[in-house]
């Protein structure tokens, strides 16, 4: 199920994770400082910690049902959410987890902002909270339009994207209103934003083979630089078949992207150049 | 009870705010519809919705349908403004597009009360009533004749109606007892109708309207039509069509004859049915033409035809195929140079048939083709009903649904163990009632046994008391009376009998023996004898 890709320099270039989990795979996530830590959230109830270079499992921590996301708050504390509307939190050097709150629908979305030094999370129940990692509690809840489908932290910005191809911009020192409402400029169902990490933009998925490129500064001259491109479509007997684009990562020096669509395969772009720079193999 | 007048006058407060319906509303609903947008009773209709949307995408059984019709009976309910804000139409449009093809639905009474809604919330009902008749959807229920007559009554159109309930009596539409009913009341308000308008009838005779193609009296030499042209239509009405039933006479000044066809059906009676109506007539198709989206109207082109045609050759070519007035004065000899083509060459081509053309693309979705692109994932899943799933979504809703039949299940095995444990204990119980009882009719078997053996015993043990007694006692008596023959000889004989006492064998002691002793004693007259005896039994008893 786990299959990881790893640039080294002796190491082979491609190598599978053992003790992978049983179901399905959520969220990965590597540590805020290096890439050694991985921290993978699975369909299979379970959180787990990897050490990629040694490739091993180091912790590994339950929810009662399904987790959906997971994201590292520092080196050593991970937050995590499922169907089960609780964010929990574990501390991986006393190996305990506690429960820092509840959504009233499952927890869709668990990011942190270390501009802020705030857990966000998104959830169906159309709301999005804020958390407060130190004490760890409850910072605020805000209703969306609908139910949250993917959040991105963009420096002190906040990107949600809802149900109903909805993008919204907020303002994380300030959450009193919206700062922008804007619509997908794709046509069907929004699946995962990701802004770059220049903070000047995001890139957006749709469920149905395309990606489209957006700056967040509104002023007509930088908007005209926005863009969409398909991406994820196989030809077959002459026939185009779509393919959801399910996931983006960013690189977080080069600003180039990976996406992840349906037919299994992880295209990496060069988002500023318009370029595909290469495809992984299925 | 005291929530009671409270949310009554809530009611009262906003009625101008609910559409009515015609099976009414349901009083809990309307209450909680009409609470504010973000208390609890909202989020609950939220949360009911999404239930509802949940199991659109996760029904596995043989009625589809059957969720469809809840929910949308419950949106009905639910929402007051005629369901709009709960998108009450679109759900319909996609409910009936999913079904269309399902023949089991075509008579089904849900189905036939969606159509009936659909048509209800339509601004063209009769399009709605007319496709389904020439499919043939709900022609055996009572419902769809009635509903559609009721709206062609609404229009004033009394023929029609009329005939479409004949229509639905003679297909035996169920109930037919309702629908005669219903005939009947309908007859009843048309006659009604009848008999109110008739005043305004005559009334509209008087002002004969002037009717087109009609001929005008004349007056005077040079023949003129005085201004009065309703009037003096009058006199000639006999030339315009409303005399149909006479024959037309060629009246001077008319040029040609009104055609009036004899054959042609009368407008009211019901088509055919043909069943080559394919496509559902919803709303974005029929108006299609009305409903531009909006747009910059400075960037608003019309289409060129290609290949401009230069000025100088639409100069040359303007040669009308009539002549064109020349006036007098050549000074003023300017016209405008218009191009005329060759009026026989241009035929109107026929609309291509885009892709709208079939309006179940945008809802059914997958529309196998072979040029069009297909998207690789469960799109009708994702977007049914009203709102949008996501896969995650789709596959929470999928693994509750698992973990709730695994709870079903491991308690079905443990109800079904519980059982078996007590069955178990109750064979064993019986199984230990029926030792129990068996030991029980052993030990009474023994019992009366016993019984019986005690019995044979004593009765035995008492027969042989009886008879060692019986010889004992014969043996003493025959010792006693030995011994008294030999006392009474002894007497007899004037000599002591002490010495024969002593020689008797008498092992038992009984009274018999002392009272025959001491009768004995009695009988002997010596102190010293009587002395001497009672010495000798005492030794005799120790």
């Amino acid at each position: 199920m786990c299959v990881l890709t790893e640039q080294m320099g002796e190491t082979p270039k491609e190598f599978k994770l053992k003790n992978g989990p049983t179901d399905g795979i959520s969220a990965v996530k590597f540590g805020p400082n290096s890439s050694q830590f991985l921290l993978v959230s699975s369909w299979d109830s379970t959180v787990r910690l990897y050490d990629v270079i040694s490739n091993n499992m180091r912790m590994q921590y339950n929810h009662s049902v399904p987790v959906l996301d997971c994201a590292f708050h520092d080196a050593v504390h991970a937050y995590s959410g499922g169907l089960d509307n609780n964010l929990k939190m574990f501390d991986f050097n006393t190996g305990t987890g506690t429960n820092v709150g509840t959504h009233d629908n499952a927890i869709r979305c668990v990011e942190f902002c270390s501009e802020v030094n705030v857990i966000v999370t998104g959830s169906w129940d159309a709301t999005v909270k804020l958390w407060d990692p130190r004490t760890p509690c409850s910072a605020g809840s805000f209703s969306q339009p609908d139910k949250v489908y993917t959040l991105s932290v963009c420096g002190d910005k906040l990107l949600v994207g809802t149900a109903g191809r909805r993008v919204l911009v907020w303002d994380l020192r300030n959450m009193g209103y919206v700062q922008q409402k804007r619509e997908s400029s794709l046509k069907y169902q929004t699946r995962c934003i990701r802004s770059f990490p220049n903070k000047q933009g995001y890139v957006l998925s749709s469920i149905e083979g395309r990606v489209a490129v957006e700056y967040l500064d509104p002023s007509p001259e930088i908007q005209k630089k926005k863009y969409a491109f398909k991406c994820h479509r196989i030809k077959e007997n002459g026939r185009e078949n779509i393919y959801p684009v399910n996931a983006i990562a960013f690189h977080n020096v080069h600003n180039t992207f990976a996406s992840g669509g349906s037919d299994g395969f992880v295209n990496i772009w060069d988002g500023f150049n318009k370029k595909r720079l290469c495809q992984f193999h299925r | 009870m005291s929530e009671a007048p409270g949310s009554a006058s809530e009611w009262e407060l906003s009625k101008e705010n609910i559409q009515p319906l015609r099976q009414g509303r349901k009083f809990a609903s309307l209450s909680a519809a009409l609470k504010p947008h973000d208390g609890d009773e909202w989020s609950k209709i939220k949360e009911e919705k999404q239930l509802f949307e949940e199991e659109l995408r996760t029904y596995s059984g043989d009625d589809p349908l059957d969720v469809w019709h809840r929910y949308i009976v419950w949106t009905e309910q639910t929402y007051l403004k005629g369901g709009k804000d709960g998108s009450l139409s679109v759900l319909l449009e996609k409910c009936l597009a999913q079904f269309q093809k399902v023949e089991k639905y075509k008579n089904d009474e849900r189905y036939i009360d969606c159509w009936i809604k659909y048509a209800n919330c339509c601004i063209e009902p009769q399009t709605i009533f007319v496709f389904m008749y020439d499919q043939n959807i709900g022609s055996q229920w009572a419902c769809f004749y009635e509903s559609w007559a009721w709206h062609l009554e609404q229009l004033g159109n009394f023929q029609r109606a009329n005939s479409i309930l004949q229509e639905g009596i003679s297909r035996e539409a169920q109930p037919l007892e309702r629908l005669k009913r219903n005939y009947g009341e309908f007859q009843m308000r048309v006659a009604r109708v009848m008999v109110s308008s008739e005043v305004p009838d005559t009334s509209e005779e008087v002002e004969v309207q002037r009717s087109a193609l009609g001929h005008l009296k004349t007056t005077g030499k040079r023949s003129h039509v005085s201004s009065d042209r309703v009037n003096s239509l009058k006199a000639a009405s006999q030339g315009g069509l409303g005399t149909k039933g006479k024959p037309l006479h060629q009246q001077r000044g008319q040029m040609f004859q009104v055609f009036n066809d004899e054959n042609q059906a009368p407008v009211h009676s019901l088509p055919p049915q043909t069943g080559e109506w394919q496509s559902l007539p919803q709303r974005s198709v029929i108006n299609k033409e009305n409903d531009q989206k909006p747009g910059a109207w400075t960037k608003a082109r019309v289409p060129q035809k290609s290949g401009v045609v230069p000025f100088h050759a639409v100069g040359g070519q303007s040669q009308p195929t009539f002549s064109v007035l020349e006036e007098d004065n050549p000074d003023l000899h300017i016209f405008t140079p218009r191009k005329v083509g060759d009026i026989g060459s241009q035929v109107l081509s026929a609309r291509k048939p885009g892709k709208q053309m079939d309006p179940l693309l945008h809802v059914r979705m997958a529309v196998p083709s072979n040029s069009e692109p297909q998207p690789m994932y469960c799109k009708e899943k994702i977007y049914a009903g009203t709102g949008e799933f996501s896969f995650e979504e789709l596959r929470a809703a999928r693994w509750r649904k698992k973990m709730e039949m695994q709870v079903l299940e491991t308690e079905q095995k443990e109800m079904k163990r519980l059982r078996e444990e007590l069955e178990q204990q109750k064979k064993m119980i019986s199984e230990q009632s029926e030792m129990i009882k068996r030991q029980r009719e052993q030990l009474q078997l023994d019992h009366e046994k016993m019984i019986l053996e005690y019995q044979q015993q004593s009765q035995i043990r008492q027969i042989e008391l009886d008879r060692k007694n019986n010889s004992q006692i014969q043996q003493q008596q025959e010792v006693l009376e030995r011994s008294i023959d030999s006392h009474l000889q002894q007497q007899i004989n004037s000599q002591t009998s002490f010495q024969v006492m002593q020689d008797t064998p008498s092992s038992n002691l009984n009274s018999r023996y002392y009272a025959v002793c001491v009768r004995i004693t009695y009988c002997i007259p010596f102190d010293s004898t009587q002395k001497g005896l009672s010495n000798g039994t005492i030794n005799r008893l120790k």
